[in-house]
């Protein structure tokens, strides 16, 4: 089907170049489900570095036949694990408002009242957003598709909203 | 390191916040001026603490019920437990109610400073409200797929299902 001329009295719509400031705006849909993707593959090949070396750890235990060895490689692993599991969105967001993912997509978050930068509290109350999110039904992510200022739970639980880093 | 190439008025991490920047239209909402409607982070944390609070609750009362169950006979001892579950589910209910109809805080709101308080006029909730908003929190807000916890996200005032049954609304001091 032929597609003719853009017809000239178009209505964009409303929520086009919507910002909280001049030149700023809010993210898009798109590159914050592409930042956190990012982001989970980033967490995925972490955890399969760790698991690699608690392998390589329990090898090495098995062949000198150490009970020790390998009960303190498997502890120290799954803490390290348990750290980056927990720590790794909040760090980011808290330092300087930028996962490595949303660092590629020109994403960043910020305090929703004045723009400022999350204090670390703000940063782990955002991660148990997420955790909210998932349990009910992820209604909470779903959930920048109705907000004005495009939050999801985990935004309006810690009053956070993301912008697109002007360049 | 080389994000210094923006307008002054971009944020930068720890840098000044921009200038011209709106805030969300809730930022200053509360029913009164200096009184705010309580944030949903602090609401959340609250509830957590609460929920420590209840199962150290329901694992002391199992322990005390399990102890006067083994010092009974099986018959009695099957009494004892329906009549514990029971009380349990009265004490769960009397921790909020108590709580929220004496100074309307529960232990998890005080570091906080939440309060439950009359929706209408801000004044303290009364003794028969207060067990109708913990019957709610219990029951009535999880029935259908926890939408009635969703709504505080929804809500002008804040209020969850449990508020708008009891006519109550939480506040940030």
């Amino acid at each position: 089907m032929a597609q003719g001329p853009a017809p000239s009295a178009w209505q964009p719509p409303a929520e086009e170049f919507v910002g909280p400031a001049p030149g700023i705006r809010f993210a898009g849909h798109g590159p914050r489900l592409l930042a956190y993707i990012v982001d989970t593959i980033v967490l995925f090949a972490i955890f399969m570095g760790c698991f690699a070396i608690l392998g390589g750890v329990a090898l090495g235990a098995a062949r000198v036949e150490s009970f020790g060895l390998a009960a303190g490689g498997a502890a120290l692993g799954f803490l390290l694990i348990f750290i980056v599991a927990i720590g790794y969105f909040p760090f980011f967001w808290w330092r300087g408002g930028q996962t490595p993912g949303m660092r590629l997509f020109g994403l960043r978050v910020v305090r929703d009242r004045d723009g400022g930068p999350l204090s670390g509290g703000q940063a782990a109350l955002r991660l148990l957003g997420f955790w909210v999110n998932s349990v009910a039904f992820y209604i909470g992510f779903a959930w920048v598709l109705i907000d004005q200022r495009r939050r999801g739970w985990h935004d309006l639980i810690a009053q956070t909203v993301v912008i697109e880093v002007p360049r | 390191v080389t994000e210094s190439a923006g307008p002054p008025a971009v944020p930068t991490g720890a840098a000044a916040p921009p200038i011209g920047w709106e805030p969300p239209p809730e930022a200053i909402e509360g029913p009164a001026p200096g009184i705010k409607y309580a944030p949903h982070g602090v609401r959340l944390l609250a509830y957590l603490i609460d929920t420590v609070v209840l199962i150290a609750m329901i694992v002391a009362w199992v322990f005390l019920t399990a102890a006067a169950g083994a010092l009974t006979s099986d018959a009695v001892g099957v009494g004892i437990g329906l009549v514990s579950i029971l009380g349990l589910l009265l004490a769960m209910h009397a921790y909020f109610a108590y709580s929220w109809s004496h100074g309307g805080q529960t232990l998890g709101m005080k570091p906080f400073r939440l309060y439950v308080v009359r929706d209408r006029d801000g004044g303290p909730v009364g003794r028969g409200k207060a067990w109708l908003r913990a019957f709610g929190l219990f029951f009535i807000d999880g029935a259908v797929l926890y939408i009635g916890f969703i709504w505080v996200f929804i809500d002008a005032r804040r209020r969850a299902w449990h508020d708008i049954m009891a006519e109550t609304v939480v506040i940030q001091k």
